[in-house]
């Protein structure tokens, strides 16, 4: 997912007489001061589902306290014809996870302070929830933070037998211990059900620029845990922008010549996420490994809400939504799938660049189906979901992003999972 | 305005007068043929599928923002049974390609408007919630392609669970803007119902185009039915003809629903019918319909504006409808239906429907409105219950006297074919 504006933001303020190149590899060195991770989020022996069941006795939400545990997806090379293959291994604990989750109408505009209406959980249909509480606990350290956030279910049938999925973005409310005074998101994808309420994925990021978190150093490997997700494979990539004019973002425009969103094609590269919370610091997250490109996404975005006095902030972030397709490349350079996706629902807050002052820096976050697959991705269920930090103005002005995506691929048959050498993570 | 049961005010006119003999009008009603179809997404199209003309704008990535449609039309066979006391039974078969439907279904927003030539305000297609679309560049080809129509219409997703399978039930209304070969010149609608899956339409397609010549009366006997290899419909199609049981039959006002509109309570009997439709080499396109026994009884509830001037092409009326098929079983047929007789009722709500008035040249004072229309089924009883699926109507009514010209689409979702009997050529053999 691209992101996109169509109004609202000032132009990129010049802070010293650089060369666009120096000034975007300035730029673009700044959005990646962040720490972004990926932790599995499995139910404990003990947990339960945790339902929270309304006046009536039916099921409204869940409060589940989840352990969350070091993930790392590793997309393998791609071979000619493909199919793209990746590892995903779960490994140490890492800290835990108290969430609190409420089913909401659609209308329902979710907000932390507010607590809603009981609504009627409904797998066998798409339904609203907001995150009205979700406290991480990472590290032994007392570090972590408290979010708020709204997602999604989206009923799916995998292999003759229906699954439920959910997806959704959070924003930090607050830090907490080394992550005090950050500020950060996170997206979410997995599965609910009844019986153990959430069980998934966790992609975070957090704006870092004093670098407390981060290191360049390889962490050291930690035994696997069970694979907490044996049918389904996550496969990641980042998405940056490419050097040259076939990179550059444009307007799209309607029959009549109004614009109505913007095309924005970016490089997607090998990448490599990790963190430990046994290093010497404690929680310790290694900085983003960017590898060799792997495919193109080619985007349309628009914001679907007009730009106010009063969004953009956390509480009130934009919205936005948009269609990709991810074609990815062998090593030849020859494509061997793709995969449409609908971001239905983004989220993406204002934010103080350090370093760059009056930059429109975003950091954000969304979610989107699979709805339609080529090449190995033909027939392909799932989801698409990321966090991304960005410096963005209108076309032709600035963009700079680091979108780290994830695809959540129902795999029953296991196409699409690569085997783990080495035994650990 | 407001309007008692039966009552006839001053403001409304009586849809039951005779402004020309019921089987006047009845007669002119039926000048029509009726193509049945139905569509299967062509494989592999989506691999290069785009919206808009121009490749570098990706707003045209297909499945994003609509869908580019295409289809293969097949024939269609789908003849309801004798009922008995198990249920509607279908003889169902798909037969071999005869035509291709193309077009672009573009998502909108929930009052999209029908603007023909122009496309809808965008929305994002999202195949958990239902939506309208508007259906672009609609093109039907049939036989050796030169048979066919142009078209413009709106339609809707509803999604369904179906045994806990998402299913995205669509339909939609269209007017055909231009026909060609055998159907140039001639006015009609044509309504879909079916499902959308794999970035494509499949399901029902049916054309009402009006005939006064009879250019699309078949001349000769359908073809054999033999079920298309690759092509297994995931739901059962009960396709039905509607009339008044006679012409004493009263439409009768029931309380208004709203500011404006009017109620009329429409009773009706439902015909199981054998139609189909086919492309011999040298006389095109063509339809036979069969009708049969009374399988059903129907009590419609519609909803709309009766005074407004009659619908057309650019601006269409619309309406709603409420509608309570009632199932019999053999032997409770054409005569009273006994409580043995039931076998189960369905309930639909058509909440989409496009009206455009129709003018018979040899009865000029005689209104008259062809009609489309699709929604839901809302509750299903007896055999019936449960029941997940859509209805299209593709009709034409005369006012005053209320004469009915109907054809009913219903499509229970039937993944296990609890309602098929297999198809034409398996009923022959046994």
């Amino acid at each position: 997912m691209s992101r996109a504006h169509d109004s609202g933001l000032r132009a990129a303020a010049p802070t010293a007489v650089r060369s666009p190149e120096e000034e975007t590899r300035r730029l673009q060195a700044l959005v990646d001061q962040a720490a972004s991770f990926d932790l599995a989020a499995v139910a404990g022996s003990s947990s339960g589902g945790g339902t929270v069941r309304g006046p009536d006795g039916r099921g409204v939400g869940f409060a589940t306290r989840l352990e969350l545990r070091r993930f790392r997806i590793g997309l393998a090379p791609i071979a000619a014809g493909g199919p793209v293959r990746a590892t995903n291994t779960a490994s140490e604990l890492v800290g835990h996870l108290e969430l609190d989750w409420r089913m909401i109408p659609w209308s329902l505009f979710a907000r932390p302070d507010r607590e809603p209406e009981p609504t009627t959980f409904d797998p066998s249909c798409s339904q609203r929830f907001a995150m009205q509480r979700g406290t991480f606990f990472l590290g032994s350290e007392g570090d972590g933070f408290e979010s708020f956030g709204a997602g999604r279910t989206f009923p799916h049938w995998v292999a003759g037998r229906p699954r439920l999925t959910a997806a959704a973005v959070g924003t930090f409310t607050r830090g907490f211990g080394r992550l005090e005074g950050l500020e950060g998101n996170f997206t979410l994808c997995g599965e609910l059900n009844a019986e153990r309420g959430f069980e998934g994925h966790v992609m975070v990021r957090i704006v870092d620029p004093e670098n407390r978190l981060r290191t360049d150093q390889p962490l050291p490997p930690s035994p696997s845990a069970p694979d907490p997700s044996p049918d389904v494979t996550y496969l990641t990539w980042v998405a940056r922008k490419g050097q040259g004019d076939a990179w550059e973002n444009y307007w799209s425009y309607t029959p009549e010549g109004e614009p109505r969103g913007v095309n924005i094609p970016v490089e997607l590269k090998r990448v490599e996420a990790d963190l430990t919370a046994s290093g010497p610091r404690g929680l310790t997250v290694r900085n983003l490994q960017t590898g060799a490109v792997v495919g193109k996404e080619i985007g349309f975005g628009r914001e679907v809400a007009r730009r106010t006095e009063r969004n953009g902030g956390e509480r009130m972030p934009f919205q936005f939504e948009g269609v990709s397709e991810y074609e990815l490349y062998d090593a030849a350079g020859t494509a061997v799938g793709a995969i449409t996706a609908n971001f239905l629902e983004g989220r993406s807050i204002q934010m103080e660049l350090p370093g760059a002052a009056g930059q429109p820096a975003l950091r954000f976050g969304y979610f989107g189906v699979i709805v339609g697959g080529k090449g190995c991705f033909s027939g392909g269920q799932g989801m698409i979901y990321g966090t991304a930090g960005s410096v963005f103005a209108p076309p032709p002005g600035e963009h700079v992003i680091t979108n780290l995506y994830v695809a959540r691929l129902y795999d029953p048959e296991r196409r699409f999972r690569a085997a783990v050498t080495g035994g650990g993570a | 305005m407001s309007a008692r049961p039966g009552a006839v005010t001053a403001d409304l006119p009586d849809v039951n007068a005779r402004t020309n003999p019921f089987p006047v009008v009845q007669h002119h009603l039926d000048q029509a043929h009726w193509l049945s179809l139905y569509a299967v997404p062509v494989p592999g199209h989506p691999e290069a599928a785009w919206l808009t003309g121009d490749g570098r704008d990706y707003f045209g990535i297909d499945g994003g923002y609509g869908l580019d449609v295409a289809s293969r039309l097949h024939g269609f066979d789908a003849c309801l049974m004798p009922p008995r006391t198990g249920g509607p039974r279908v003889r169902q078969a798909v037969g071999k390609a005869m035509g291709e439907l193309s077009g672009r279904f573009l998502f909108g927003p929930e009052d999209l408007a029908w603007t023909p030539g122009r496309e809808p305000p965008i929305r994002m297609y999202d195949p958990w919630r239902s939506q309208a679309f508007a259906m672009v560049d609609v093109d039907v080809r049939c036989g050796d392609g030169n048979d066919g129509f142009r078209g413009y219409g709106v339609g809707r997703t509803w999604p369904v669970s179906a045994g806990g399978q998402p299913v995205v039930l669509a339909g939609g209304v269209g007017d055909v803007t231009e026909g060609r070969g055998k159907l140039r010149g001639l006015e009609g609608t044509f309504v879909l119902n079916g499902e959308l899956h794999d970035l494509g339409f499949e399901g029902s397609v049916t054309c009402r185009m009006i005939d006064p010549e009879g250019r699309l009366a078949a001349r000769g006997e359908p073809p054999g039915t033999t079920q298309a290899p690759g092509v297994s419909p995931r739901s059962t199609f009960v396709v039905m003809r509607g009339e008044k049981r006679g012409p004493d039959v009263r439409t009768e006002y029931g309380p208004p629903p709203g500011p404006g509109l009017v109620s009329l309570i429409t009773p009706a009997q439902m015909r199981a019918v054998d139609l189909r439709t086919f492309a011999p080499a040298r006389e095109g396109v063509c339809s036979r319909m069969e009708t049969g026994q009374v399988v059903a009884e129907l009590m419609a509830n519609v909803s709309l504006d009766i005074l407004a001037p009659p619908g057309t092409s650019e601006r269409p009326n619309t309406f709603t409808t409420h509608n309570r098929y009632r199932f019999v079983a053999e032997g409770g047929l054409d005569g009273e239906i006994g409580e043995a007789g039931e076998i189960g009722e369905i309930e639909v709500e058509v909440p989409l429907g496009r009206s455009f008035g129709l003018r018979f040249p040899s009865l000029p004072s005689q209104p008259a409105m062809r009609y489309g229309g699709v929604g839901p089924v809302v509750v299903g009883r007896g055999r019936l219950a449960g029941a997940v699926g859509l209805i299209g109507v593709n009709s034409a009514i005369g006012v005053a006297p209320h004469a009915l010209s109907m054809l009913n689409v219903l499509q229970i979702v039937d993944p296990d074919g609890r309602f098929r009997v297999g198809t034409r050529s398996r009923a022959h053999d046994a």
